[in-house]
């Protein structure tokens, strides 16, 4: 008979409970809390003066139990269409932004002529769930405030209309021109729940 | 006396397996999967009109038995050559084992200006493989028969000759003028094996 650890392991201590990542292709990917389906993006995104949701970054999760920290990470890519592209994105739980997690984004402004800007932008932000009260926007949210599926996603929208961009394209990539048909590329998400 | 299992847990049941972040300064690894060693980079890569593998990026992994999905990110910094380098226009794929995934593909630019490149950021080339397929997709990062060692690996290009880019090295740092030597930002590889 050999040792009872090399039976019984010790548990391990490290505090991740579960790890959701994806590439938004539409794949679907079951975890210790569940089942999701991670969103298809199929094409680049022009977006305007209106606020919108950002295709490929939004996710109904809810944490397993024990979890204390949630974090909410979203990887894609963006251009600028006019000018510098200035734009701002943030990220959104249960239908309130998150202000702390608010960013913007501009290539250098070079008059109407050039709009050559364009890079990967990461979101990311952590929720704290170790407080006795909920304030959504400061992304604190009580143990008992989470226990069903919550939307956590971006939202973004241009400067103005002077100032316009898009997600997910490539528009010179491989040396194409300013006119090729971009070819778009899919984002990330990542969800990690830590104990 | 009570259960043997009281006393020694299972296992936590988190499904991460393994991660490993590292800065690439020629650093060992030791994980389940086995011991890996980042490339250490020592100062800036000139970028050319083909594509070249960007230092730092390649690892040869086999994922753990038991991995259903295998996320990997390489940070890096991009620098426009000189400083008539415009907008830093250049191109990236991802490679694995010899064949690109592509719809990774991504590309990047600060704006142009017509004298000045001064556009510097942090670049994020990544992907969650999914090898939980039934046939090989590679293209697509799809995978139903990665067991062993396969080499993961970033490639970049500039646009063309006008639009040259330096990787992992810093110009203006400090007050430095556009003659001054790059100052070296080691890249930043992810890898994480999720069941």
């Amino acid at each position: 008979m050999g040792n009872l650890t090399d039976l019984f392991p010790a548990a391990t201590s490290n505090n991740i409970l579960e790890v959701l990542a994806g590439t938004c292709d539409g794949r679907s990917v079951s975890v210790g809390s569940g089942a999701y389906t991670f969103p298809n993006v199929t094409g680049i995104q022009n977006i305007s003066t209106s606020v919108v949701n950002v295709t490929g970054s939004s996710i109904d999760y809810v944490p397993p139990e024990g979890t204390k920290y949630v974090s909410y990470k979203f990887n894609t890519k963006y251009e600028a269409t006019s000018a510098g592209g200035i734009m701002g994105i943030n990220i959104v739980y249960d239908n309130t932004v998150i202000t702390q997690a608010a960013r913007g984004f501009s290539g250098n402004y070079m008059g109407g002529t050039s709009h050559d800007a364009e890079t990967t932008i990461s979101m990311e932000f952590v929720f704290d769930l170790t407080v006795p009260t909920t304030n959504k926007a400061a992304g604190q949210i009580a143990p008992a405030d989470w226990t069903a599926a919550k939307t956590i996603k971006c939202t973004a929208r241009s400067y103005s209309s002077t100032y316009l961009g898009r997600f997910h394209g490539n528009t010179y990539f491989d040396g194409a021109s300013a006119s090729s048909s971009a070819p778009y590329v899919k984002p990330n998400l990542t969800i990690t729940a830590y104990s | 006396m009570g259960n043997f299992s009281e006393k020694f847990a299972a296992a936590s049941g988190n499904n991460l397996i393994e991660e490993i972040k590292a800065c690439c300064d020629g650093s060992s690894y030791s994980v389940n999967s086995g011991t890996y060693t980042t490339e250490n980079i020592t100062g800036a890569q000139a970028s050319t009109a083909s594509h070249v593998k960007i230092n730092g990026s390649a690892i040869t992994y086999t994922p753990p038995a038991g991995t259903k999905y295998l996320l990997y990110n390489f940070r890096f910094l991009i620098n426009p050559l000189s400083n008539n380098s415009h907008s830093g226009h250049s191109s990236y794929k991802l490679h694995v084992g010899g064949t690109e995934i592509t719809a990774a593909r991504k590309h990047f630019s600060t704006n142009y200006h017509s004298s000045y490149g001064h556009g510097i950021q942090l670049f994020d080339m990544g992907f969650v493989f999914d090898l939980t397929a039934a046939t090989n997709d590679v293209a697509n990062g799809k995978f139903s028969d990665w067991t062993d060692a396969r080499e993961i690996k970033v490639t970049g290009r500039h646009y063309n000759s006008t639009y040259t880019v330096n990787w992992h090295g810093n110009k203006w740092r400090d007050g430095t003028t556009a003659t001054g030597a790059y100052v070296l930002t080691r890249p930043i590889l992810t890898l994480k094996a999720i069941k």
